[in-house]
């Protein structure tokens, strides 16, 4: 008979470990639709900077995507869009227009909320066939977005702030385990593209020797196509030590991201610094589509608790000012004398707010087994869900 | 509280979705990754898998920053085909050269939301430029020549079975690039010059310029020329769209 060994002993008190962390991966997928508050504001804030994008582009949309585009032909033939995602590269004006307005309308739903397990896959399929018209013009957030639309494609996006959750609400519909897994698996694949893109992003630039001698800011600023407030780019650039700290915290923040996500307080280092260097790119660059994308995706990683308490301060800051609390009342007095407030629609929008957060206090009860959650500590659970 | 039990769909969900999202991971870190012996050996592979709606890279403004700013510039022939075939010699009217791209960024100049437009002629130098780099010397001059009487431009029609004669696959492969970028430009020249010509366009010729940005180091004392780089193609036919696509450019 063999001794007892101290690691033998902590191999037989280990033998359940493999089962429990099954146990504990299975029960994150199944019991709840995690970061439901980040991806609504990666749905509204994705969604609006799509739309804008899209409008900011109508006047010359028919030469860069539509029939004008013609000239890119030979090119883009060869780029692997076939069958519906190489619809309009023959396609006249008329198709190529309802194409641009069903686009619009697409990102004004998916922003809104509306009906989103048929609209994102739409919106995928309509926007991925206008960009696939002139790839070349597209800009990281052009290639980010699509990718992402695809991820969000499995999720729950519009379970938070959203026309569907009204309905939902009203309907007290129920979430099934299928579509938590596919939500849950949605989100770690936004967290790992997420990740890809900076860590990779770092992972080139190290590479680079005007990046290794901290000076590759100051290149783009000083070209005509990224330089586009000239006094603004010398100024940034005029003294060596901030171009030194800008290039080095780009490089050292995207390299770093995916391990400062582990703890909450790295985390919110990381989100910070790559706020700032997308603010500064897209202000000083004059990339706002593509920052405003890859900031919004950003998002997801920050918890629900948060997000609740950025909007109940952004409401405070909207109603309690003197403007507001001026005109407010005026506005409730006049919705309160119209005729749909006589019906009751003036007042049903609150109710139907009202129930949504019942709903959702319903829903955490029996998620949790406890009467005490309400939304807000609903959202204090989706901290471990931040990777 | 014992942990919810998952149900049998869902089960099954998880593991086959789970799986083939952790292969797209794995596979878009190999793809969108620094070059390694495993990238090389999947390349195929992951050439036909993200062809098309997938396609991603993530070198932004990397390893090499953006250093230079890129022109397109073009001009035309605004006389008969013949008398443009017979050059100044024959009476042929030429436009002065045009800098499409300087013209387009004097929009997104103090413009954070410029369209799209605004980068048009600068995208098409951005895919021109290193696929030309890739020319041999000769093949360079054969680009850099005239040809407007239809007569391929390295000599052979690059999709015949001939060219695979002429041509190692390699070779073959960097002038078949080569020749739809240059369409891409003769064709974007086509419909520029058209704007302020309209059909008298018969023939156009494009420049590519770089110039570098002054150095860092040279930042409060930049030479007051800077360093130029052209690549050019020749003149070229005209190339024609159909209406839809002219009424887009009028």
């Amino acid at each position: 008979m063999t001794a007892p060994t101290p690691v033998r002993d902590w191999l037989r008190t280990q033998r359940t470990a493999p089962g429990r962390l099954l146990d504990a991966v299975v029960t994150w997928f199944i019991a709840d639709r995690h970061s439901s508050y980040g991806i609504a504001v990666m749905r509204i804030a994705s969604g609006a900077f799509l739309l804008g994008w899209l409008l900011v582009n109508l006047p010359i949309a028919s030469r860069i995507w539509g029939p004008g585009s013609a000239y890119w032909q030979p090119y883009r033939e060869i780029l692997g869009y076939d069958g519906i995602f190489g619809a309009l590269q023959h396609a006249g004006p008329v198709p190529f227009w309802l194409w641009y307005i069903a686009s619009i309308a697409l990102a004004l739903a998916f922003t809104l909320g509306w009906r989103t397990r048929i609209v994102t896959p739409l919106l995928f399929i309509f926007y991925t066939t206008l960009n696939g018209q002139n790839t070349p013009i597209s800009d990281g957030g052009n290639y980010f977005i699509r990718i992402m639309l695809i991820y969000l494609i499995l999720m729950d996006v519009s379970r938070r702030w959203s026309l569907d959750a009204r309905r939902r609400a009203r309907l007290e519909s129920p979430e099934t385990q299928t579509g938590s897994v596919l939500h849950n698996i949605g989100l770690c694949l936004v967290v790992a593209q997420i990740c890809i893109v900076y860590l990779e992003a770092g992972l080139y630039k190290v590479q680079g020797s005007l990046w290794q001698n901290g000076t590759a800011v100051y290149y783009p600023l000083q070209s005509v196509a990224y330089g586009i407030f000239p006094p603004l780019a010398d100024l940034l650039t005029y003294f060596a030590l901030p171009v030194f700290v800008a290039t080095y915290v780009t490089v050292l923040a995207q390299i770093a991201f995916p391990f400062l996500l582990f703890h909450r307080i790295t985390r919110r280092v990381a989100l910070l610094a790559l706020l700032g260097m997308h603010l500064s790119i897209a202000v000083v660059m004059g990339l706002p589509f593509f920052s405003g994308i890859m900031a919004s995706a950003d998002a997801v990683l920050v918890s629900g608790a948060t997000w609740v308490a950025i909007v109940g301060w952004l409401r405070l800051v909207l109603t309690e000012n003197p403007l507001a609390r001026r005109l407010l009342p005026r506005l409730r007095r006049g919705g309160d004398s119209s005729p749909g407030a006589e019906k009751g629609t003036g007042t049903r929008k609150e109710g139907a707010g009202e129930t949504s957060r019942a709903t959702a206090r319903r829903a955490a009860t029996r998620k949790k087994g406890t009467s005490a959650d309400g939304p807000d500590a609903e959202a204090d659970q989706e901290e471990p869900a931040q990777v | 509280m014992a942990p919810p039990r998952i149900r049998r769909l869902p089960a099954v969900v998880l593991a086959t979705v789970g799986l083939l999202a952790a292969g797209h991971i794995g596979a878009t870190l190999a793809y969108t990754g620094p070059d390694t012996p495993v990238k090389a050996a999947l390349q195929p592979a992951l050439n036909r898998y993200f062809l098309g709606p997938l396609d991603q890279g993530w070198n932004l403004f990397a390893p090499g920053p953006y250093s230079q700013d890129e022109y397109m510039l073009v001009r035309a022939c605004i006389s008969e085909m013949d008398v443009c075939a017979g050059g100044d010699a024959a009476g042929a009217e030429f436009t002065e050269w045009r800098n499409v791209t300087a013209e387009e960024l004097e929009a997104a100049e103090y413009n954070i939301f410029a369209d799209r437009e605004t980068r048009q002629s600068k995208v098409v130098h951005g895919r021109f430029w290193p696929v030309a780099n890739d020319l041999t010397d000769e093949q360079r001059g054969m680009a850099e020549a005239n040809h407007i009487d239809g007569e391929p431009v390295f000599g052979v029609d690059l999709s015949s079975p001939e060219a695979s004669e002429v041509y190692s696959a390699s070779e073959l492969g960097t002038l078949r690039t080569y020749q739809r970028l240059e369409d891409v430009a003769v064709g974007l020249g086509t419909l520029v010059m058209r704007q302020e010509h309209g059909d008298a366009v018969t023939l156009v010729e494009v420049r590519m310029l770089r110039e570098s940005v002054p150095g860092f180091s040279q930042r409060h004392d930049p030479p007051s020329e800077p360093a130029q780089h052209w690549t050019s193609i020749g003149w070229r036919p005209a190339t024609e769209f159909d209406e839809a696509t002219l009424e887009a450019w009028s």
